[in-house]
């Protein structure tokens, strides 16, 4: 699809113009938002419960405080407790298990103020991690697109997917122990629908910008890949998200939708489940 | 069984005594004194000299006919056939009791082409109206029209919009072929004034909803970039939207851009846009005559739901070589036409267009927007031959492409399509045509670079033969049938990766192979001198055949199983019965009321998420899980002119319903997807509204000015939870002029005015915040609307002087597209603010102010 936006970028280029507008929108009832992770690293946990508002507010989002958390991996349950307004932490470190099933639970939130608590809940399976055989740095002076288009490192990929199953992969980056890719949009995300049993035989995976000041590589830094292995559900909720990203445009989108959630009663946003595999290089610049 | 044997027998007995009655009474001589006698004060005379008797009908015309005949001495018998042979009568003699019937009249066909005098090219819909009768007929796609008469002296009046009419005496007693060359207006040849009622307006014509386009009048028009696109123009008639700004693509009364049948030369057209859907494929200078159906669409087409773009090519120069083009801004024409050889039976015409915008590109100082290549081009050719003036062959072609290449990426797509005819007149009443066609739409995408290099292309090809028939029966109904046959190929996408460094595996989707077959009947009746009918019905079948791969999916479209089948096998078939009728009443001489009913069906689609398409899209058919779209319009219209008929004005409301309508469920995945059925969604939809339409025909002033009031809806399962939703062309208020007015002989302006109610769209009515990011909350579909669209162009065109000695002729045209600059928003994106990603606002993307361009047009 790249070929594709390139070559309608060149032809809008000359004619499109953008303007910030004043537009009225009403504002839809406030929804619990759950930002939930457990991953393959032996660590507290976290789960942040904020309220959805309406678009153009323009502060942090409001935090849901005194919810009662927990999660539940078909043995125990364990407590998350606010560390921080909004903030969930799990008592104590733990590593989230390929193969097993976690269950969240949350309650003792009224985001309707009806008077009556709700109970949120959702479903996730861990899958297994993927093993990557190396990574390798190159840098391109001139890639991306529009206003991001300049000089780039690169990172990629030698890996075997597995012919056998349906692969989710996602992709985050650290410089020097420093997550990169902070923003969930920044991730690259892929499944394996067309390249199925094969070896990546290096393709990018992660793209650090050289004019965006977190991403800029120095020589002898430490790069790290992070792999994620996502199931279905999250490629989807992320596949989403980025598309919803480019809003409506009468050239390849239709009409934009909410995204899918695996959190139930109406609330948004995702309680995700998934295995790292982390490798490392030492770039060169010179 | 004996009685009916001696009856019979009877009756013989009878019939031959009558005859030797006859010869009997035939000795009786009448001696006649005078050369011409009234029939009355003849048969007064034979009665005095013989004392025989006589009945005839009481009849003016009878009475008063006159019997030329010498002076001299008659046998009864021989004077009585004289009589019945100049009167055009029967007779019986019986017991001195002579009869006279009048017979019925005697009926002979003028038939022939109606064609430019200068250039010899078809003048499709031209009329031929008898003068003294009231009542004609309109040439057809052909320029052959058919004419029954009654033989004798008539006076007809040939006539065609923008040509001078001409009015032939003719004499005539037997069958006739008469070809007629009208001149243009504007050639300087002496005046003939036309009385009476001319058949040509749109009060007489059996046929609403329809609006016909001269590719001289799309030529007038402002246009953007001053390419000057056929398409551009139907968007500003009533009842017909814009599907995006800038876009090719259309709606017609509510329906989908991909319900419209394009054809081209009868060729359809799968995708007419270049350059994103900002031009379209159709070189207007190849083009003779358009024709949209918004409804009342005949019942010799079918296969789309909305409407039917008919669009004819040129056939060529019959009588010299000319040659005529245009340098613009987008692109540059040249078409030459002429005669093959010297009898002005063979003639082809050949017009390309090519773009340039990459020549300018080139000259850029930015490294990667100079190894860009980005170009269309077009190339109409056609050829006819007159073996003589009972069969007629064209051939025509059409090829397009568009190819956009950069250093390590290129995407390239196009149309071709072929077309052959064979006109054959059966005898001067029964005219048949016999098309062979083939169309293909095809585009490939391919990225070279890294371990990503893949090639991605796509096909959809079609075979067709249609065989049409047009019996004159009388002058009272005119008979069309025939029938078409089509096999259709869909490869909607085979991607893989290339050479060693690719990642990418082949992924193929499975091709799929249709049947698609028709049969249809329509005879247009005239009622009486007011009322004229139009019923006909066609019969539509639609056959899955093998090779073919069907994915079943359970009631939650996740699939469940794959059925194969082996080539050739017929696997699934619909088959729709699709009446057509039409209505039209006169009410006085220049006004009318029409109503019309239509069913249509469509077994083939677009995988079109967007309103405005692009040119991956894929066309997918009707299958065991995909059912055909079946739509019912009911229209009226109220008819009216003035002035003698140079305005004319119509007011037009619909009602139409659509059955198995296909959206696509949220986020779906379109392209490249095996189970693309299972991203599909069916409901039903509805649409209606009233056109009002005033079009202006004087010399110096032309156009229209429309306003149309339409609703569009859906209600799809497993779309915005199951409840009504606006179309994405659902725009309410739609104010649309396109008029031209002429300073002097050299100078003519023009102007485009629309306006129309924003365009529905679905915007966040809430946001979440999700690590970094906002997860938005939607409203319900298409439940906002963008700000009203509103824009104005400009266009002044000024001719070269013309001079006797110089061939050469120019013509420039400026442009001035958006002329206000008003900011129309193509679409409305929500942006987190890069400096404080707590913030959010709303952004619109606009496209097209101020364009100014210039164009030159020459002929020789």
């Amino acid at each position: 699809m790249k070929t594709v936006y390139n070559y309608i970028l060149l032809i809008l280029l000359i004619s499109a113009c953008t303007e910030k507008i004043d537009i009225k929108v009403d504002t839809g009832e406030a929804r619990l938002t759950v930002d939930a992770r457990i991953t393959s690293d032996n660590q507290k946990h976290f789960v942040r419960l904020t309220e959805s508002s309406e678009v153009f507010y323009n502060q942090e989002a409001k935090p849901i405080t005194d919810a009662i958390v927990s999660v539940n991996d078909g043995s125990r349950t364990i407590k998350f407790m606010e560390s921080s307004p909004g903030f969930y932490q799990s008592e104590t470190e733990f590593r989230g298990l390929p193969g097993k099933q976690y269950e969240l639970s949350i309650s003792n939130v009224d985001i309707n103020n009806d008077g009556t608590d709700e109970n949120y809940s959702a479903q996730a399976q861990m899958p297994h991690p993927y093993s990557v055989d190396s990574i390798k740095m190159h840098y391109d002076p001139k890639y991306g697109y529009g206003d991001d288009e300049g000089a780039y490192w690169l990172v990629s990929l030698y890996m075997k997917d597995n012919p056998e199953e349906d692969n989710f992969y996602g992709f985050g980056c650290r410089i020097n122990d420093k997550l990169v890719t902070d923003t969930i949009t920044e991730l690259t995300i892929a499944e394996d629908i067309y390249f199925n049993g094969e070896t990546t035989k290096g393709v990018d995976v992660a793209e650090l910008f050289q004019e965006q000041k977190d991403e800029i590589v120095k020589n002898n830094d430490q790069i790290t890949l992070e792999t994620y292995s996502i199931n279905q559900d999250y490629y989807d909720f992320l596949d989403q998200l980025n598309e919803m990203e480019e809003g409506q445009n009468p050239v390849f989108s239709g009409p934009p939708a909410n995204i899918s959630t695996n959190v139930s009663n109406g609330a948004v946003g995702f309680f995700a489940v998934y295995s790292i595999t982390r490798t490392s290089t030492i770039v060169k610049t010179e | 069984m004996i009685k009916s044997i001696y009856t019979l027998t009877t009756v013989f007995l009878m019939l031959v005594g009558l005859q030797s009655m006859g010869q009997k009474q035939s000795q009786e001589l009448i001696k006649l004194n005078k050369q011409v006698y009234l029939f009355e004060k003849l048969v007064h005379e034979i009665k005095k000299q013989t004392s025989y008797n006589f009945t005839y009908s009481n009849n003016n015309k009878l009475k008063n006919g006159k019997v030329s005949i010498k002076k001299n001495t008659y046998s009864l018998q021989a004077l009585i056939e004289e009589i019945a042979n100049q009167l055009n009568l029967k007779y019986r003699i019986a017991n001195r009791q002579i009869s006279f019937k009048m017979m019925p009249e005697k009926k002979v066909t003028l038939s022939g082409y109606i064609r430019d005098f200068s250039t010899g090219e078809d003048l499709i819909g031209a009329t031929c109206f008898l003068n003294n009768k009231g009542s004609g007929t309109t040439a057809n796609a052909y320029g052959f029209y058919s004419l029954d008469l009654t033989p004798g002296k008539h006076q007809i009046t040939y006539s065609f919009i923008g040509y001078k009419p001409q009015i032939v005496e003719v004499d005539i007693t037997s069958d006739k072929m008469f070809n007629i060359k009208l001149n243009t207006k504007d050639q300087q040849l002496s005046e003939v004034i036309v009385k009476g009622d001319d058949p040509v307006k749109n009060i007489k014509r059996p046929e609403m909803s329809t609006v016909k386009i001269q590719a001289n009048t799309v030529k007038k028009l402002p246009a953007l970039m001053g390419e000057v696109d056929v398409l551009k123009t139907i968007q500003m008639l009533p009842g017909v939207k814009s599907a995006a700004e800038g876009s090719t693509g259309f709606s017609v009364r509510g329906g989908n851009p991909d319900q419209n049948l394009l054809i081209l030369d009868e060729a359809p057209v799968y995708n007419a846009s270049h350059l994103l859907g900002f031009f379209s494929i159709f070189n207007n200078d190849a083009l003779s005559d358009i024709k949209l159906y918004k409804g009342d669409i005949p019942a010799s087409f079918g296969g789309r739901l909305s409407s039917l773009l008919d669009i004819r090519m040129k056939n060529g120069n019959t009588k010299k070589v000319t040659g005529y083009g245009g340098i613009g801004t987008v692109s540059s024409r040249l078409t030459l036409e002429g005669p093959i050889g010297k009898k002005e039976n063979t003639s082809f015409i050949v017009s390309g267009r090519r773009s340039y915008a990459d020549l300018f590109l080139r000259l850029s100082s930015d490294e990667d927007i100079k190894d860009n290549i980005v170009y269309f081009y077009d190339l109409n050719t056609k050829v006819n031959h007159r073996f003589n003036d009972k069969n007629r062959l064209f051939i025509s072609s059409y090829l397009g492409k568009d190819q956009f290449k950069s250093d390590d990426s290129g995407l390239s797509f196009g149309n071709q399509t072929f077309t052959a005819r064979w006109n054959h007149l059966f005898s001067n009443k029964l005219f048949s045509n016999t098309t062979l066609l083939y169309s293909k739409y095809n585009y490939e995408l391919s990225n070279k670079d890294g371990a990503e290099a893949f090639i991605w292309d796509s096909e959809l090809t079609n075979w067709s033969l249609k065989l049409d028939y047009t019996y004159y029966l009388n002058p009272s109904n005119t008979i069309k049938f025939g029938g078409s046959t089509s096999y259709l190929r869909f490869e909607p996408g085979y991607a893989r990766g290339i050479e060693e460094q690719s990642f990418l595996n082949e992924y193929r989707v499975p091709n799929s192979n249709a049947l698609e077959h028709a049969l249809y009947i329509t005879n247009e009746q005239k009622l009486g001198s007011r009322l004229t009918l139009k019923y006909g019905l066609r019969f539509s079948m639609f056959n899955n055949i093998g090779d073919g791969t069907v994915y079943s999916f359970d009631e939650n479209y996740n699939t469940t199983g794959v059925t194969k089948y082996k080539k050739g096998k017929i696997f699934n078939t619909y088959s729709n019965f699709e009446p057509r009728l039409g209505l039209n009443y006169t009410i006085r001489s220049n006004s009318s009321i029409k109503a019309s009913y239509a069913r249509t069906s469509q077994y083939m689609q677009l995988t079109q998420k967007s309103s405005g398409g692009m040119p991956l899209d894929v066309w997918f058919p009707a299958s065991p899980n995909v059912k055909p779209q079946l739509s019912d319009q009911f229209a009226i219209g109220y008819f009216h002119n003035l002035k003698d008929n140079k305005v004319e004005l119509s007011v037009e409301t619909y009602y139409k319903k659509m059955k198995n309508t296909i959206d696509f469920k949220d986020f779906a995945k379109l392209l490249l997807n095996k189970e693309l059925e299972g991203e599909l969604r069916f409901g039903s939809s509805e649409s209606y509204g009233v056109e009002f339409m005033s079009k202006f025909n004087f010399s110096a002033f032309q156009g229209w000015l429309g306003y149309t009031w339409s609703r569009s809806k859906r209600k799809v399962n497993g779309i915005n939870n199951g409840k009504t939703y606006r179309s994405p062309y659902d725009k309410p208020h739609d104010i649309k002029a396109a008029l031209s007015y002429s300073l002097s002989p050299r100078t003519t302006l023009s102007a485009n005015f629309s306006y129309t109610t924003g365009s529905p769209i679905t915007l966040p009515t809430g946001r979440a915040a999700y690590q970094g990011s906002f997860i938005k909350i939607y409203s319900d579909r298409n439940s906002y609307r963008m700000e009203d669209y509103h824009r104005l162009d400009l266009a002044v065109t000024i001719k070269g002087k013309e001079k006797p000695n110089r061939k050469w002729q120019g013509e420039w045209n400026i442009s001035l597209y958006n002329a206000y600059g008003r900011k129309n928003p193509w679409y409305i994106t929500f942006e987190q603010d890069d400096n404080n990603p707590n913030v959010m606002y709303a952004e619109k993307t606009y496209l097209f102010t101020y364009v100014p361009s210039i164009t030159y047009n020459f002929k020789f």
